[in-house]
């Protein structure tokens, strides 16, 4: 099977089983898990969908955008709530970004060091 | 030139300029050394955006032209089984840092969502609209409606969220001195979603699978943690 019939059967399969079996998580989820157990336990070949992704990659940005220019759309909404949601976003995505990245750092460091003693 | 003509049923016209405009931001991008500010999401999308306001179009045409590109949203997050496929020896390698890293970032998060807009006197009906800020947007509107905030409000803030993450969260990370590229990663995922999932995966295929790793950890646990939290703040 070509790396985009894998894709696309992949995704496939994961919209139809979130809508068949009511899962809150979105289909493009369950379908990146189906494909990734495909790759790792029914032996499915990874390089033809390695090439796709590797050319695409750098420019996965670019279907983010239509969405976020759906801001527009919501001005009168964010009219009453601009600054809570602005200091919301800006401050705590910072200190996620922060914390969850310290949090790592040290605890892969105390796992390594545990290793190697 | 109207607005039905450039972005009129059927058209193309959404689609072309924001592949163009992203073109030509990622270039601006590149050139300026990666400047945070500088983003070719955020650039693109307050370009876009000036734009459509300017010639008082409405974003429902853009949005339908552009349709293409948001159903390749749904192939990207797919896409991301390679990256993780590719990286699993060492995803693997590193269980104990994800749990508690993931357990870390999803207590800060959550107050700081809470703490931040109250204290400085909004509304408590904002918080269930607030709440699932972290988690990719799919994920997040659906909690939204589900815990009683406004799910359109939620979708702007989620995306906020990414765009904030993609563009400032590398620098937040090397003025901390994390180097370590899963963490990276890691964090980048966790907090921005699929929008800090496509920033890891420009510096490292292993930041991009950490990403993809805690991008999806993150949605399940705000789904199971967003009712829970919900029922503590209403007590």
């Amino acid at each position: 099977m070509s790396g985009v019939m894998q894709l696309l059967v992949a995704a496939f399969l994961g919209e139809l089983f979130a809508l068949v079996l009511g899962l809150p998580v979105p289909g493009p989820a369950v379908g990146m898990s189906i494909l990734f157990v495909a790759f790792v336990c029914a032996g499915w070949q990874i390089e033809g969908i390695e090439r796709l992704f590797d050319a695409l990659a750098p420019h996965f940005g670019v279907v983010f955008v239509p969405a976020a220019v759906g801001f527009i759309a919501s001005l009168d909404l964010l009219a009453h709530a601009w600054l809570a949601a602005a200091m919301a976003v800006l401050v705590a995505t910072c200190l996620a970004v922060l914390t969850v990245g310290l949090a790592f750092q040290a605890v892969a460091r105390i796992c390594a060091r545990g290793e190697t003693s | 030139m109207s607005c039905t003509d450039l972005f009129g049923e059927g058209g193309y016209f959404g689609l072309a300029l924001t592949v163009l405009v992203y073109w030509a931001s990622s270039v601006l991008w590149q050139r300026s050394g990666r400047a945070a500010l500088l983003h070719p999401i955020l650039i693109s999308t307050l370009f876009i955006a000036a734009v459509l306001m300017a010639f008082e179009c409405s974003y429902e045409g853009y949005a339908a032209q552009s349709r293409p590109l948001m159903l390749g949203l749904g192939l990207v997050v797919v896409l991301l089984a390679v990256p993780l496929a590719r990286n699993r020896a060492y995803l693997l390698a590193s269980v104990q840092p994800c749990w508690v890293a993931l357990a870390i970032g999803a207590a800060v998060s959550i107050v700081a969502t809470l703490a931040l807009p109250l204290s400085m006197g909004a509304d408590p009906s904002v918080i269930p609209t607030m709440l699932p800020k972290s988690a990719t947007a799919g994920v997040a509107v659906g909690i939204s409606a589900e815990i009683g905030g406004v799910p359109g409000l939620t979708a702007v803030i989620v995306i906020g969220a990414g765009v904030v993450g993609a563009s400032l969260g590398p620098k937040v990370l090397d003025l901390a001195g994390v180097a370590d590229e899963r963490a990276r990663g890691f964090a980048l995922g966790v907090a921005s979603h699929a929008i800090g999932t496509a920033r890891a995966l420009q510096m490292s295929d292993t930041a991009g699978a950490f990403a993809a790793l805690g991008m999806v950890l993150n949605a399940v646990l705000t789904v199971l943690l967003a009712p829970v939290v919900m029922m503590l703040v209403s007590v």
